[in-house]
């Protein structure tokens, strides 16, 4: 039997995307994601990361290939059923935020799938609580700040109460205060909803705190796939993507290559890199655990 | 200069500092909206000086019931009348026929001021004021959203509704994207500009700002098919009007009816 875990999805098979200009944004794109799995689509800018969630939530249509999205194919007919299921967050919060009001944003999605006026209530102030923006309601988004912005887009695609969140550069243009709060917010997101986390960004620190696995993508291919540390501890691949691994993991490596440090395990976060050190310190850096 | 003018220009737009506390403010907007309009609606009918003064008394004593200082507000309704009516209104005393108040002669010149065209100039100058004055009140008492919700209530089209409030939310953006384009240019001026090369670099910052606007357009039009657009813009909001409301409707419209009566039974100058 399949556990309920274990169900797909996304479904990516050999997705190709032509601009009308003829530029080539992803080419033949494999993909398989699991329900509330949190997966990163990593690389540098013009990668391709973008135009895959467009192409995710339906705004673009493939050139070649299939899309699936919770079993459905992603196609005219399936639209509405696709959007309400997958929620995409622009990188540019000003883009997604176009009503006078925060309320009227909020409430856009809902409306649009149909749903009755109380649920569409109930669904805007579970969202704007979610996020942390109670009181907000009547707010006009240029009076937000860059942070509220970020956190008031998500809430707008809550609302809709999506089993498939994609976010797109979410820590742009983020200061270390915000980008915390969000971390704390997708995590929440996460845990208490079970909501499937797809993050396309070239923010290799911010990657360990919201995703278990990688799709590395450069020039519109996915040049290697798998587990964080996998993919971090392959110096020839992040060289090949113009990507670095996050900070604390190329301290680390630092440490191993010119102290020769007996590295356990490559820590990615700052909580990984103090249990290492800590145990370093305990067995004077020459034992593994 | 530029900066000063986008700085002014955004001030003047986003002002909602007197929108909540005052007793315009607690009108429902749809109310205000029509009673407003009806009220602008007798401005222009009326021909003669004393009901447009009455209209424009009433826009200041609205103004003083709403708790917003009535020297900010003189300025900002007397700031329109040089640039619009001014310019309309300031060769009306010379070439309008009628009984000559003043005559100059400079040569073979001669200028006549008519106490006609003096009259006309007043009036339009007057009409201009009290349209303007309240317009602004209305401006200033209400808080956009409330504003979009009231065209909404009132079935304005909705292709309208929807301009309007998109076209107030990125406006701003566009300001602030101007003024960060001029602050930009500006830094890098070393010396004056002459004036020809001030409206080319003035001429290619527009341009941009087009492109820009148009591209933003696209993506916002994509957020919004991301979350379901159809086309069809629908909304939550609940209005409801109360005697206090009707209140301000009844006056407004014995105002009305009284000003189109000093007018129509000949009763002011």
């Amino acid at each position: 039997m399949v556990s309920r875990m274990s169900e797909v999805a996304v479904e990516i098979n050999g997705v190709s995307y032509v601009y009308p200009d003829g530029h080539v944004a992803v080419q033949n794109v494999n993909l398989r994601i699991t329900k509330g799995e949190r997966l990163a689509i990593l690389g540098p800018n013009g990668a391709g990361k973008s135009t895959l969630l467009m192409i995710l939530n339906g705004l673009y249509k493939p050139s070649e290939g299939m899309v699936r999205v919770l079993g459905v194919p992603v196609n005219d007919e399936n639209l509405g059923t696709v959007r309400c299921n997958v929620g995409l967050v622009f990188q540019d919060p000003d883009v997604q935020l176009f009503s006078p009001t925060l309320w009227d944003d909020i409430c856009f999605g809902p409306l649009n799938m149909g749903l009755p006026e109380e649920e569409v209530r109930k669904r805007s102030v579970d969202a704007l609580k979610a996020v942390g923006l109670e009181g907000y309601e009547e707010t006009p988004p240029h009076h937000l700040s860059a942070g509220e912005k970020k956190r008031a887009a998500i809430a707008t695609v809550l609302a809709m109460q999506p089993k498939i969140l994609l976010l797109d550069e979410p820590t742009a243009n983020l200061d270390p205060r915000n980008r915390f709060e969000l971390t704390n917010l997708l995590h929440n997101l996460h845990n208490s909803h079970h909501i499937t986390l797809i993050t396309a960004t070239h923010d290799v620190n911010f990657v360990p705190e919201v995703a278990e696995r990688v799709h590395v993508l450069n020039n519109g291919h996915v040049i290697a796939e798998g587990l964080l540390r996998q993919i971090f501890s392959d110096s020839k691949l992040m060289s090949e993507a113009n990507l670095e691994p996050p900070i604390v993991t190329r301290l680390f490596n630092v440490l191993a290559e010119e102290n020769n440090i007996q590295i356990g395990s490559l820590p990615l976060t700052i909580e990984e890199a103090i249990n290492e050190l800590r145990r370093c310190y305990r067995y004077g850096g020459n034992e593994k655990d | 200069m530029l900066r000063n003018f986008l700085k002014t220009f955004q001030e003047t737009v986003y002002n909602e500092r007197y929108s909540t506390r005052g007793a315009l403010q607690q009108v429902d907007p749809r109310v205000k909206l029509l009673s407003i309009a009806a009220l602008v609606v007798s401005a222009v009918a009326v021909r003669t000086i004393t009901p447009l003064l009455i209209l424009l008394m009433t826009a200041f004593a609205f103004c003083a019931s709403s708790r917003i200082p009535l020297g900010f507000f003189f300025l900002r309704t007397t700031i329109f009348i040089p640039i619009f009516a001014g310019v309309i209104s300031l060769p009306l005393p010379f070439i309008t026929p009628g009984v000559a108040l003043v005559s100059l002669e400079y040569g073979n010149l001669a200028v006549t001021i008519t106490s006609e065209g003096l009259y006309r100039a007043t009036q339009f100058t007057l009409r201009v004021w009290a349209c303007v004055a309240l317009s602004v009140l209305l401006i200033l008492t209400t808080r956009f959203s409330k504003f979009i919700e009231a065209m909404e209530h009132l079935r304005f089209p909705r292709i309208l509704v929807t301009m309007t409030a998109v076209t107030y939310r990125f406006i701003f953006l566009f300001i602030n994207e101007a003024y960060r384009m001029a602050l930009a240019r500006e830094s890098r001026i070393i010396k004056r500009l002459r004036w020809r090369e001030n409206v080319k670099s003035l001429a290619n910052m527009i341009a941009t700002l087009f492109i820009r606007a148009h591209e933003r357009g696209e993506k916002v039009y994509l957020a919004m098919i991301a979350r379901g657009h159809s086309g069809t813009l629908r909304s939550l909001h609940i209005m409801k009007c109360t005697k206090k409301d009707w209140g301000f409707a009844t006056i407004s419209i014995l105002i009305c009816l009284a000003m189109l009566s000093v007018e129509y039974l000949r009763l002011g100058v």
